[in-house]
């Protein structure tokens, strides 16, 4: 649950970053990892947002600021998805084909994440936030239903699920909590375990055949 | 499920025509083609004939109207989802339906309604791949949802933002997060 701040982007680290995604998305969809099928998932909104968005991290890194913005606005037609090149996203994130994403530059997200239909994750006022050191910290394996709201220094911990539409204002601390309502309340607990071999996209358990890639090859390089 | 040419055209005029019914408008030919410049008409007469290609082996055509109405509207219906005639799209606008929904006759959709098989683990396999049952005259407000394998009743409303992961009887008027009963009609 605890997300030390990222090394600089490299291009190694965001082509790692890339392959991570993409595979985390194969298994999601019951694909087997070739190259046909990792290309054929690229024009796809959800898949074409995460790699533009490793793309314009890299590209902020290099100080390439003109070729971002443009990148950003490309991102923004083509999946409706506002991701703030300043976030640190863990590898394997999982975005939908359809609806807005927002998340801004002091969002810490873990690996493996799953964010579906539109979600927004802010700081709503600015009263008592200081925004050098105040984060949205979600752990590793989290579930966001569509239309959930995460406002203000928030940190959820490891397989937190929460469902649709609700309003996040609480941290959690304890691993696999199940949050719903406005604003959100626990209702309830899921083993960790449950959580991992879930699959998110199809909703339904993932096949022995297509585990988790708990710690894909360039892990190295990832971490 | 194969879908005739035949079965296609008259699945879009009953859209059409229970879309013309939700305006006011008398039902003719001009009106039905002035309306296809309305967005969610427009989505709406691209899933089926999404839904004709894809049963008709032209799947890169049916891919194609899904990519314009994602890509223009943000619209996603997936081929595999079982609608009945006369779903009305008010504003298209992040719609998302999956795989293993059934939709009966003369819903109503507005914005940013999400339907489809629950990401969260709950159940077993067989039961948790079924999308929502929804009967027909639903109702869904703006930002609605409804996930996992549950049947929502004929002539239902459900009310805006409201997240529904439970079956409704008929005529229910569902509301808040999560959804409660709260009227019958």
């Amino acid at each position: 649950m605890t997300t030390p701040a990222h090394p600089p982007m490299t291009f190694t680290r965001m082509r790692a970053l890339i392959r991570a995604d993409l595979a985390r998305r194969l298994v999601l969809e019951g694909a087997p990892p070739t190259l046909r099928r990792t290309l054929g998932l690229l024009p796809r909104p959800g898949c074409a947002a995460v790699v533009l968005f490793r793309l314009n991290q890299w590209l902020e890194a290099r100080r390439l600021r003109l070729l971002s913005k443009l990148v950003e606005l490309v991102l923004f037609y083509w999946a409706r998805v506002e991701l703030h090149p300043g976030a640190q996203i863990g590898p394997g994130l999982v975005l939908p084909d359809v609806g807005g994403v927002g998340i801004p530059a002091f969002a810490r997200i873990g690996e493996r994440c799953t964010l579906t239909g539109p979600v927004l994750l802010t700081i709503g006022g600015m009263e008592g936030i200081d925004l050098a050191h105040d984060r949205i910290v979600l752990g590793d394996d989290c579930v966001l239903g569509t239309g959930v709201r995460i406002l203000g220094a928030v940190a959820l911990a490891d397989g937190t699920q929460v469902k649709p539409n609700s309003v996040v204002i609480t941290s959690t601390t304890h691993p696999g909590t199940v949050l719903a309502g406005i604003p959100a309340r626990r209702r309830g607990n899921l083993p960790l375990e449950t959580i991992q071999q879930w699959n998110p996209l199809r909703g339904e358990p993932l096949s022995v055949a297509s585990p988790v890639p708990q710690k894909p090859e360039t892990a190295g390089a990832i971490a | 499920m194969k879908q005739s040419f035949r079965q296609t055209l008259k699945l879009v005029a009953e859209d059409l025509g229970w879309r013309c019914a939700y305006e006011h408008k008398a039902p003719g030919k001009l009106v039905f083609l002035k309306m296809l410049a309305n967005p969610g008409a427009l989505c709406v007469a691209c899933y089926r004939w999404q839904v004709f290609f894809d049963s008709h082996r032209l799947t890169p055509l049916g891919w194609l109207m899904r990519l314009f109405s994602l890509v223009g509207f943000a619209v996603s219906i997936d081929s595999r989802a079982e609608i009945a005639g006369g779903l009305v799209i008010i504003h298209a606008n992040s719609i998302y339906i999956s795989e293993g929904v059934r939709i009966g006759p003369q819903c109503i959709l507005f914005h940013q309604n999400w339907i489809g098989r629950s990401p969260f683990p709950q159940g077993d396999a067989a039961q948790a791949r079924q999308g929502p049952t929804i009967g027909a005259r639903a109702i869904f407000g703006a930002g609605a949802c409804a996930a996992g394998p549950i049947t929502i009743g004929d002539d239902c409303k459900i009310g805006v933002n409201a997240a529904v992961e439970t079956s409704f009887p008929d005529g229910a008027v569902a509301f808040g997060v999560p959804a409660r009963q709260v009227a019958k009609t």
